[in-house]
């Protein structure tokens, strides 16, 4: 079973990359939205 | 009469300012848990007798299956409530909804396959769980690309409710696939009306970990809907007071003012 470690370790690499994906588009979308706001008042 | 008053508390600004005030506090929830809940998952939890340690797998494939179906249903929720009521914020909360319900689908697939090659001796099979899933996974981009391609907002809103009204129909199908036909997916691990089939010292760092993506989905709701709202109100007092208030104070991007 040893052999298939690997497969865990992706597991939890890719919920890692999803999670901090959404979180890190998430705050850029804001930031930009803002930006893009405050230079138009 | 009391509709009235739940409309007017559902008010964009009202939930400006309420997931505002939130965010702090949903943020400090999910750090807490998922730290609890990958610390037990992969060093507390004993390695299963007959998986090994690829077992651990379940901490996040049962938590992002759990989320995909259960944020299928809050669009659908959010979808019929917005037909009915034509409440603004209904369609917001299903709009930002879509793309975090279709990466955890795709995340419930891909760590599914991962976990099936050790266990089954292969990455996917036209299994009726794993079927229904991938069907769910092209609804979510059906309904995301619905909404991208329609450029009226009220059209949008409309026809991506009813798609996503239409679409329901596959959520009890995957839910119920592993009763309904022989399959080589497993039953359910954890049910409301049976003891869990799992050992307490392997099952409470999987409630951490349902906890954790949980609350991250609503703290990203939360976050993406505020976004979408400041740029669906951006023409209104409120919005252009709230920007100048930040203006005035610093220069800098404030990410989660009130």
């Amino acid at each position: 079973m040893d052999n298939y470690d690997v497969y865990l370790y992706l597991s939890f690499g890719a919920m890692v990359l999803f999670l901090l994906g959404h979180a890190m588009d998430a705050f850029h979308e804001r930031r930009k939205l803002l930006r893009q706001l405050r230079n138009q008042l | 009469m009391y509709s009235v008053k739940i409309f007017s508390w559902i008010s964009l600004k009202n939930f400006y300012r309420f997931s505002g005030w939130l965010l702090p506090s949903l943020g400090i929830l999910f750090l807490a848990t998922f730290s609890l809940g990958v610390y037990g998952g992969l060093f507390v939890a004993p390695p299963d007798y007959q998986q090994g340690e690829t077992f651990r797998i379940i901490y996040v494939h049962v938590p992002a299956a759990f989320l995909s179906l259960f944020i299928y249903t809050i669009i659908f929720v959010n979808s019929v409530v917005f037909l009915i009521w034509q409440v603004k914020l209904c369609d917001i909360l299903a709009s930002v909804s879509a793309s975090l319900g279709a990466s955890f689908t795709f995340l419930a697939l891909l760590t599914g396959a991962l976990w099936g090659k050790p266990m089954w001796g292969t990455f996917w099979v036209w299994d009726a769980r794993l079927t229904s899933e991938l069907i769910l996974l092209f609804l979510y981009f059906g309904y995301m690309g619905l909404r991208s391609a329609i450029p009226s907002l009220e059209t949008r809103a409309k026809i991506s409710a009813l798609f996503a009204i239409i679409g329901m129909i596959d959520v009890p199908i995957v839910h119920f696939s592993v009763n309904w036909w022989q399959t080589l997916h497993q039953g359910a691990t954890l049910s409301k009306f049976a003891r869990p089939s799992m050992a307490t010292e392997m099952l409470i760092p999987l409630l951490f970990m349902m906890v954790a993506f949980f609350v991250f989905y609503v703290f990203m709701v939360c976050l993406r809907a505020r976004t979408e709202i400041l740029w669906r109100e951006r023409n209104t007092q409120w919005v252009k007071k709230a920007l100048s208030k930040v203006a005035k104070f610093s220069k800098q991007d404030s990410l989660l003012y009130g």
